[in-house]
């Protein structure tokens, strides 16, 4: 194994070697031009020339007949903005007076908005595959770099998983910069950061790191700028990579970092000292660190009155738990402790059981898998058919189910109210930590009944106390609590009593509200 | 063993032995027999004769040698409807019996159900007080809710046809309940209390069971000294009981309807009317009279008539007219006649079930000194008063 | 990083003692059964005092773990051989306490499992939490606890009510001494009130550490007196010293109002269990904790995992139910021992050292000022 990774290290250093020997040979260090006019395009055009995508459009500037180039990406710049703005100025533009030729002309002749100049082949190069437009200037040992996109994006769009009925309708796009300034809308604070990495050897994504300065903990940001930087990888297409290569450990079905695809859930996470990242050409941001409670926290608490919300959340947690424990629950009754059930219930359940082939827990097992097929095919197939063959195929199954003799009627009820639970969970992490630890709770409780149940939620708990997030433990607020953290957790206090920011996270700045002059609502 | 190694071979290992041997009490609900009540008869040479009644929805359609009658719903779509079974079993303990019926019955049977538990009455006379204190500690006895002792054979309750219902046992307790409302049966749910009473005083009361006109009759109640039945208390006996400890719910009792005064004369035939006894409160204290200590209990009730006939004249909302006053008397002496019936027993029999030693004991240690030394022979002689005031709160007829 | 793993606030205190101490159905109970509602009551308020000694005792030593202040109080070497007296007791209150709540789930929910795989489980999870510190293990006494406590408190109100409360005042059969035997054994098995001690040079603010474990007693003597209320209302003294598991006996005959499931014991026994297993995992941490510091080069990890199979085999030795009892009898002594002896006399010792080097001080300052020329 090792001897295999030290041959692939090998590899990749030779050609690197040879990569700049080529450069060298054709007269460019690699990095720098070092005042040579031609070195810069020479570089370009041996590593891009090959790329049909990539335009070299030649010509020459106005009076002085000075030979110049853009090269730009096909169908990443705007071409008509790169028409009016960059080459017919040149073209029409007088001589330069001095050598500082690429200055004056960004002074004097471009009239696009984001314009600068560079010595560096790196930054040129990754500038063209970015969709900027480079502009190289015969005699001119810098390049000039021209902002003029023009591909083709999605537009700011409603969000598609964290509906809320209340709140603003908008959700991040694929595009960084939109995103960006999507929070920076919302949150005029100076203090606002938006650090900007670079990380993928080969898909070069840029990757925004945003935090509250003088809010967010800076061990916190520290801690989360190195684990970006850590990361080296050749292409990160998502912010799921992302997500995958920081996550605190791999081995737990918890995330101990979330996700949100709506502005507005991350600049509430940056006002409460939590660091964002996003990821260009992801449509879903990070926020870290994630706790236990907020998988509880649908986008529309926020904005809805306390009474309400309080109310909603008991039922999520018992539709959480539901989801969770109503299959284990019916083997530990039907298995072990019929004692559990009134009398008229335990002989309804003997009566029902008597015609089935299988035991209890293997019918659960199988009830449980059905649904779960029944839930995914219904996400695959294209939605007018998915709502008819999820009725269908599960009225077939289960009816036919139960005549066969594969599962019992009251099987079926726990199962429909199972599926019921599951659909009521309100993000989708949640729901697949429920799907993800209903199996070993079952297969817990059919060993050792009720106890082997309890024992299983013990573990959950004992494993939920142990986990962290970017050093924050996962249960914060439920354990060593503060009066204050607890008011947005399952009850949601009214918004006017919250005085200061969730302590968890040690913000630098804890007040968050002051209190109401009297009487100002009242009149 | 390095960490990465060591957390998934140890699960592997816990699993795979849980898979390989476990599952250890793991039945299915419909591979036990479900027992709802059990009754203990006294057979020949000390034996103990075991009658169990099972739930068991796979007997249902195909009554059996073992199968009694039951009746059967239909559970679900097309599921085979419940059904009842009995199994008896004689040996020379209960314990021996019940492992008997294991062994011959093709389900093992679960007692988490279990609601009754049934003696009769000549296995009650026995006192087998071991045999009594192992059965409510046996697991399997211990879940019996409902303790009852019978007038004839306790299996012969359970072999009847219940009269509603599909089992005989769900219908015994409902009876115990409403009995229990009632005030006719001493409140008395579980077998445990019943032999921590017995532990704590030596004496203790147990619901009776008798027949009537082929039904089985909840009233009255069997006196269990030192675990052994000493002797009976009617139904009226057991209610002056309720109303002595304060337990009675709802009790009825039957009174003459008072006359109606018109003008000083009696108008109207005499007639009896039904009283329902609501709201209760018994205070006991000691008084001495002439020197004497003397137990002094005060009750008070509240009550509804229940005859629209009676009374014919009732006064304004809040204000009892006469004929209310005297009908609140007529009552009250009715309560009072069964409480001197309950003080009566307790005398005759000399065991104290109304609790009189543990309340001397807790509340008058000096006395209970001074009587405890000869506390059978203070039962009796204890002079007692027992001051009964009944409001007419309510009648049937409007006003 | 800014969440110390082996740090916690000093309230945690306010659950940890609880945990260590409410376990309803087991030898409390028993104890207390057998002489009333009164000699409950003493023993609590025994126990009490020994919480509040170990407490003032850690407060006076907050930066020193349990090994680290017994030395400086004994001496170097009595201090360490005290220490591994501390970490035996605790391997073997932990022991029995394993194969007690193995039993008692082997007998009340799974007859035919064989009691080593009730054991095995428990004693997973507690190794699991042990190994990774003291706080996470805090945390989760504090999720866990509210559960145990509501079940346990909600069965022993109605339980209360159903029986005769009266039966609270009855006194032992045996009188007063009975009763003074009864508490001095009631405050013997609560050794759990040791845990200020045990944890001392873990928390964040130990000049909370008395108030706290004042706080903790008094949670832990609300649930544990309605525990021991509602078994004696409902049994009286004799008729609770009847049973193996009195608790578990007495909610077999609570009904909750208006609900449809009729045998509430087994929810009850849920409910305790959790209480149980916390309880267990807290004294297998003192053992591991009071150990590691012993050998500090050793991460507490490897204790945990190292201690765990000669727990096992201590836990499997008594070969029936009728010897678990007698070794909880004789369990009885090392507690008042090592709970109530020790600490006090380490509270002793520190106070009086203290006020020594404050009458040194003091002489050594008016030394000095003799020395100056008079103005």
């Amino acid at each position: 194994m090792d001897r295999l990774d030290k041959v692939k290290e090998l590899r990749v250093s030779v050609t690197i070697a040879l990569a700049h020997l080529e450069a060298a040979l054709r007269g460019f260090d690699g990095k720098r031009s070092d005042g040579d006019a031609g070195a810069l395009q020479r570089a370009l055009l041996a590593q891009l020339q090959d790329s049909d995508d990539i335009v070299f459009r030649r010509f020459r500037l106005g009076a002085s007949g000075m030979g110049a180039m853009a090269v730009y990406a096909d169908g990443l710049v705007n071409k008509e903005d790169l028409e009016e703005r960059v080459i017919a100025p040149l073209i029409l533009s007088p001589a330069p007076a001095d050598g500082t030729l690429a200055a004056d002309l960004v002074e004097r002749a471009i009239t696009a908005a984001e314009v600068k100049t560079t010595g560096e082949l790196d930054e040129a190069m990754g500038s063209v595959l970015a969709g900027k437009t480079v502009l190289l200037l015969e005699g001119c040992p810098e390049a000039v770099i021209v902002s003029n996109p023009g591909a083709k994006e999605r537009g700011v769009e409603k969000p598609a998983i964290e509906f809320a009925l209340k709140g603003p309708r908008d959700s991040f796009s694929e595009s960084l910069i939109t995103n960006t300034a999507l929070i920076r809308r919302r949150l005029r604070d100076p203090g606002l950061r938006i650090q900007k990495l670079r990380i993928g050897r080969r898909t070069r994504t840029d990757v925004a790191l945003i935090y509250l300065e003088g809010v967010a903990n800076p061990e916190i940001v520290q801690e989360a700028r190195r684990r970006l930087e850590r990361i080296d990888i050749d292409g990160i297409l998502d912010s799921g990579y992302i997500e995958q290569l920081i996550e605190d450990t791999q081995w737990s079905p918890f995330p101990t970092v979330n996700g949100s695809e709506r502005p507005d859930v991350v600049v509430a996470g940056l006002l409460e000292g939590r660091v964002a990242i996003l990821v260009d050409n992801s449509s879903f941001a990070l926020i870290v660190p994630a706790t236990f409670d907020g998988l509880f926290h649908s986008p529309e608490d926020s904005y809805d009155r306390w009474l309400p919300v309080s109310l909603l959340r008991v039922v999520r947690f018992i539709a959480s738990f539901a989801a969770l424990l109503t299959p284990s629950l019916y083997v530990a009754m039907a298995s072990y402790h019929p004692g559990l059930m009134p009398l008229k219930l335990a002989v309804k359940v003997a009566g029902s059981r008597e015609g089935v082939a299988f035991p209890v827990v293997f019918e659960a097992l199988l009830a449980q898998f059905s649904l779960e097929l029944l839930k995914e095919a219904s996400f695959r197939i294209p939605s007018p058919v998915g709502q008819v063959f999820g009725v269908v195929g599960g009225l077939v199954l289960g009816d036919l189910g139960v005549r066969a003799g594969i599962f019992s009627e009251i099987m079926m009820i726990v199962i429909a109210i199972t599926a019921i639970a599951s659909f009521s969970i309100p993000t989708v992490p949640l729901g697949t930590v429920v799907r993800l630890l209903g199996l070993p709770v079952m297969l817990a409780t059919a060993f050792l009944g009720l106890f082997g149940m309890v024992l299983t939620l013990l573990a959950i708990l004992a494993h939920l106390a142990v986990l962290r997030s970017f050093g924050v433990p996962y249960l914060v607020p439920y354990a060593f609590f503060s009066a204050q953290d607890l008011k947005d957790t399952i009850p949601k206090f009214p918004l006017a009593t919250y005085r200061g920011r969730p302590t968890f996270f040690r913000p630098r700045v804890t007040v968050m509200q002051k209190p109401l002059k009297q009487g100002v609502n009242q009149g | 063993m390095s960490r990465r190694l060591g957390i998934p071979l140890s699960l592997v290992v816990l699993a795979g032995a849980l898979l390989t041997g476990g599952c250890w009490d793991y039945r299915d609900i419909n591979d036990r027999s479900l027992v709802l009540g059990v009754a203990i008869d006294a057979a020949p040479d000390h034996g103990h004769a075991v009658t169990a009644e099972l739930a068991s929805p796979a007997l249902a359609n195909q009554p059996g040698p073992g199968a009694g009658g039951g009746k059967g719903g239909a559970v679900g779509g097309g599921a085979p409807p419940a059904g009842r079974a009995l199994i008896r079993a004689t040996a020379a303990t209960s314990s021996h019996a019940l492992a008997w019926q294991r062994r011959t019955w093709s389900r093992p049977l679960e007692f988490g159900l279990q609601g009754l538990w049934i003696l009769d009455e000549d296995y009650a006379r026995r006192g087998e007080k071991d045999e009594f204190g192992c059965q409510a500690c046996h697991p399997a006895m211990s879940t019996a809710m409902h303790f009852l002792v019978a007038d004839g054979h306790g299996g012969d309750y359970l072999a009847a046809p219940p009269p509603e219902g599909t089992f005989v046992s769900s219908y015994l307790s409902n009876l115990v309940r409403s009995a229990a409302e009632r005030g006719s049966i001493p409140p008395v749910d579980h077998i445990s209390e019943f032999v921590a009473a017995m532990e704590e005083s030596g004496v203790a009361l147990a619901p009776r069971l008798s027949w009537d006109s082929g039904r089985p009759k909840l009233a009255g109640a069997g006196v269990f000294r030192n675990y052994r039945l000493i002797g009976w208390l009617d139904e009226d006996a057991t209610e002056g009981v309720n109303f002595l400890l304060g337990t009675a719910r709802r009790t009825t009792v039957v009174v003459p309807c008072p006359p109606l005064p018109v003008g000083g004369a009696v108008t109207g035939a005499r007639m009896d009317t039904t009283v329902e006894i609501l709201g209760r409160s018994s205070k006991l204290r000691v008084e001495s009279r002439d020197g004497r200590p003397t137990l002094r209990y005060r009750l008070k009730a509240s009550a509804l008539a229940m005859d629209s006939g009676c009374p014919r004249a009732p006064g304004p909302r809040g204000v009892s007219s006469d004929e209310e006053r005297l009908l609140a008397r007529e009552t009250a002496r009715a309560v009072h006649a069964r409480a001197l019936r309950a003080i009566g027993r307790q005398r005759e029999l000399g065991a104290d079930f109304l609790g009189w030693g543990a309340y001397l004991r807790r509340f008058h240690p000096g006395l209970w000194r001074e009587l405890g030394a000869n506390w059978d022979a203070a039962l009796r002689n204890l002079p007692v008063d027992v001051e009964v005031s009944i409001r007419i709160f309510r009648h049937s007829r409007f006003h | 990083m800014m969440w110390i793993n082996n740090r916690i606030p000093a309230t945690a205190l306010l659950l940890l003692i609880p945990m260590t101490i409410v376990e309803p159905p087991g030898s409390t109970i028993s104890a207390a059964g057998d002489g009333g509602f009164l000699s409950f009551v003493i023993g609590f308020g025994l126990a009490t005092l020994g919480a509040v000694t170990a407490g003032l005792l850690a407060r006076r030593h907050p930066e020193e773990t349990l090994a680290g202040s017994l030395r400086t109080l004994f001496g170097r070497p009595l201090g360490t051989v005290l220490a591994a007296g501390y970490a035996l007791f605790w391997l073997a209150t932990a022991a029995w306490l394993l194969r007690f709540e193995a039993a008692e789930t082997t007998d009340l929910l799974l007859p035919l499992t064989p009691v080593a795989v009730p054991m095995l489980c428990m004693l997973a999870l507690a190794v699991y939490l042990t190994a990774h510190g003291v706080e996470p293990m805090a945390r989760w006494c504090f999720v866990v606890l509210p559960f145990g406590l509501a079940v346990a408190l909600l069965f022993s109100l109605i339980g209360i009510a159903r029986g005769e409360p009266v039966r609270l005042a009855d006194l032992p059969a045996g009188g007063l001494p009975e009763v003074v035997r009864k508490s001095l054994e009631v405050a013997g098995v609560l050794e759990g009130i040791a845990a200020p001690l045990m944890l001392s040079g873990y928390f964040l603010q130990p000049h909370r550490i008395p108030a706290a474990t004042l706080g903790g007693m008094a949670i832990a003597g609300v649930a544990l007196g309605s525990a021991v209320a509602m078994v004696l209302s409902m049994f009286g003294v004799r008729g609770a010293s009847l049973y193996h598991w009195p608790a578990v006996a007495t909610v077999q005959n609570v009904i909750l109002p208006g609900f449809a499931v009729e045998k509430m014991d087994i929810i009850y026994l849920a409910g305790i269990g959790m209480l149980g297993l916390g309880r267990f995992a807290l004294l297998y941490l003192m053992a591991t904790v009071t150990i590691q510091n012993l050998i500090p080069s050793v991460p507490l990890r490897t204790v945990a995992f190292a201690l765990a199979p000669p727990l096992l085999a201590m836990a499997l030795l008594p070969p029936h139910f009728d010897s678990l009892s007698q070794i909880r009898a004789l369990l009885v002594y090392p507690t008042w021992g090592f709970c109530y002896g020790i600490p006090l006399v380490g509270l002793g010792l520190s106070s009086w050292r203290s006020r020594r080097a404050r009458a040194d001080r003091g002489a050594r300052a008016l030394a000095t000022d003799s020395r100056r020329p008079p103005s």
